[in-house]
């Protein structure tokens, strides 16, 4: 099991008030599996992502990833996780404006401690498999915004990560450069690699082979697609 | 590995916001420019006072004078017990200590020189043979002044380069017989070219102190001398030495002025003592106003690239690593302002020395010590950690989520 969470709720302190983010959440993701997460906003959504992909942490309850707790880890071993077992595409691509294509997918890479030989046989690799081989030097500005955000699928596939995390990846595309970029996870999953797609569009949520409905901060449904 | 693309990320940084970083630095540039540059200039005044010393046959001598001036109740008046000094005198300091290298009468003359046409006015100095070798002073042609001359009061001399030009022109001069004050002189020697604190020594003649006393002055008088120890740390004995046998000769109210070259070297180094001190002062608030800059343009720093701190942390940057980029970023900042305020600063003393050198007509140096310069950038350097640290912190405890939310 890839991913395991049982009891997961987040409790946030807005003034006086206490908002319950996630109520008791329990959910098992296998390896290789691609799921879509949806659920209006304020349903709790991101909060569920941001914890899947280590960027914060449960008040209550425990996340195995990989067969390792996660749940009580610091802010430096909950980094190391992010590094080399995560992989995070962005609706808005959150690419490095002054840097290269290659420079950016070197980041993890650098954070990872790879030499820089090695650092850069790795990133030039990644970004031959989202077919961005002739734009390496190419800083984002320099880019459309379909080929920014393969930029940003290499950056995630860099450091070979359990976990491709994509939050609304097609939502600042147009349609047809979504659909390319939605072949390319179909590719990636077929690769072997775990998806996981937060999404509002039912559209691009019907892509996955599996889907997660969140309403206030509980699973309201899991289905199994086609 | 990260530690060299934190600093590849900060000097990246420094060169995207030029004109910011140079505004930052411009405060911490000009203090420490000013700051090395003074302390260069006065560096500068100390080894020049000490050159011009070691001219004078360094600072290790001692200046007896009689004090026939004294104050009294704010006013100079005369001094009813001093005594003029003779070369018993001297002869007598000669024996006070074990530690003089040499003991020289002083005595200038007013002389008028004339040679066929040619007419100069200017000084006689009475002196002794060992007077060349004390004040390195050497003989360009014909010979110094011997015992035989003093001790057979001969009427002859050595002339400085001033009085040839003046009085020879071009011709022949070794031999040859000078008027001084009417009274024939034999030129024996042509001393080389000397100049002390931008004096010419070359506008003097020498002649034997004894034929000076009875030909030129008339009485047997010296107007001062000159005692030169062999080390300087003997000097204060010299001078306590010199003050008893004086006391002893003429009785305890003999009253003489003893000077030593010690004491005023030991004034110059005093008052650059004050300098640096005072320098040291404005250079420690200017590196303090350049801090607190630095650390508020880290800030500044900090909140507009929230963003790019959160994608770092999203990709795996741990706290520490935050912290170490924008700590070093500071230094890089600190170490750069450093750097060229010590720039400016050498440009400014060797501007100010030029310029003294110049009006003054001084070989006045600017001196700033690989020392120096190695301090003021370690300085720097700690300064950029100082004032670093409080924002980089800031961006190494910055929430990865919240950080991503941010426009």
């Amino acid at each position: 099991m890839l991913i395991e969470l049982n009891g997961i709720s987040k409790v946030y302190v807005r003034g006086t008030e206490e908002v319950h983010a996630l109520r008791s959440v329990d959910l098992a993701i296998d390896d290789n599996e691609y799921v879509a997460l949806m659920g209006p906003s304020g349903s709790g959504k991101s909060t569920l992502m941001n914890i899947l992909g280590c960027l914060d942490s449960p008040t209550d309850g425990t996340y195995r990833l990989d067969g390792t707790d996660v749940s009580g880890m610091n802010a430096n071993e909950l980094a190391e996780v992010r590094n080399s077992r995560i992989g995070f595409i962005f609706q808005t691509f959150n690419l490095l404006p002054r840097a290269s294509a290659l420079q950016n997918v070197e980041l993890p890479l650098i954070y990872n401690g790879q030499r820089r030989k090695v650092r850069r046989e790795r990133a030039i690799q990644a970004l031959e498999r989202v077919g961005l081989a002739d734009r390496m030097t190419h800083r984002p500005t320099e880019l459309s915004g379909g080929q920014c955000q393969r930029v940003a699928i290499a950056r995630a596939l860099a450091n070979g990560p359990s976990l491709l995390l994509a939050d609304e990846p097609t939502g600042n595309l147009d349609s047809s450069t979504g659909e390319e970029i939605m072949i390319l996870f179909d590719t990636l999953h077929a690769e072997g690699n775990t998806v996981l797609l937060v999404t509002h569009d039912p559209v691009i949520a019907l892509q996955a082979e599996r889907m997660i409905r969140i309403h206030d901060g509980r699973i309201a449904s899991d289905e199994q697609l086609a | 590995m990260i530690f060299l693309e934190s600093i590849r990320i900060a000097l990246g940084q420094i060169w995207v916001n030029k004109l910011r970083t140079a505004l930052t630095l411009l405060g911490m540039m000009i203090g420490v420019g000013a700051v090395v540059g003074i302390v260069s200039i006065g560096e500068g005044m100390r080894q020049f006072v000490i050159d011009e010393f070691g001219k004078l046959g360094g600072a290790q001598f001692v200046m007896v004078s009689p004090q026939f001036m004294q104050l009294k109740d704010g006013r100079w008046v005369p001094n009813p017990r001093s005594k003029p000094l003779t070369m018993d005198d001297l002869s007598v300091v000669e024996q006070s200590s074990d530690r003089l290298a040499a003991v020289l009468p002083s005595m200038s003359h007013g002389a008028n020189m004339r040679y066929r046409k040619a007419s100069y006015q200017s000084r006689a100095a009475g002196t002794l043979p060992e007077f060349s070798e004390v004040y390195n002073w050497q003989v360009a042609e014909g010979r110094f002044l011997i015992n035989a001359d003093l001790d057979k009061l001969r009427r002859v001399c050595v002339i400085g380069k001033k009085v040839r030009e003046e009085v020879f022109g071009l011709a022949p001069f070794l031999g040859r017989e000078l008027k001084l004050n009417g009274q024939r002189f034999t030129v024996v020697g042509l001393m080389e070219d000397r100049q002390t604190f931008g004096e010419d020594w070359g506008d003097q003649v020498l002649v034997p102190v004894t034929t000076a006393q009875r030909r030129l002055a008339g009485n047997k008088y010296i107007q001062a001398m000159v005692a030169h120890a062999k080390e300087q740390e003997d000097v204060p004995d010299i001078t306590v030495a010199i003050e008893k046998a004086l006391k002893k000769r003429h009785g305890p109210e003999a009253s003489y002025q003893i000077v030593s070259g010690r004491s005023i070297l030991e004034q110059v180094e005093q008052t650059i003592l004050l300098l640096k001190l005072v320098v040291g002062g404005i250079a420690g608030i200017s590196l303090l106003v350049g801090g607190i800059g630095i650390m508020n343009i880290l800030l500044v720093s900090v909140a507009e690239r929230t963003r790019e701190i959160g994608i770092r942390k999203a990709l795996g940057a741990k706290p520490v690593t935050l912290l170490w980029q924008f700590v070093i970023e500071a230094m890089a900042l600190s170490l750069t302002g450093g750097a060229l305020g010590v720039a400016a600063g050498y440009g400014l003393g060797e501007g100010i020395a030029r310029v003294i050198s110049h009006y003054s007509e001084l070989e006045f140096p600017s001196i700033v010590s690989p020392e120096a310069t190695l301090f003021v950038l370690a300085l720097s350097i700690a300064i950029g950690l100082f004032f670093g640290i409080y924002p980089a912190a800031r961006a190494a405890r910055l929430d990865p989520v919240d950080a991503l939310r941010s426009e």
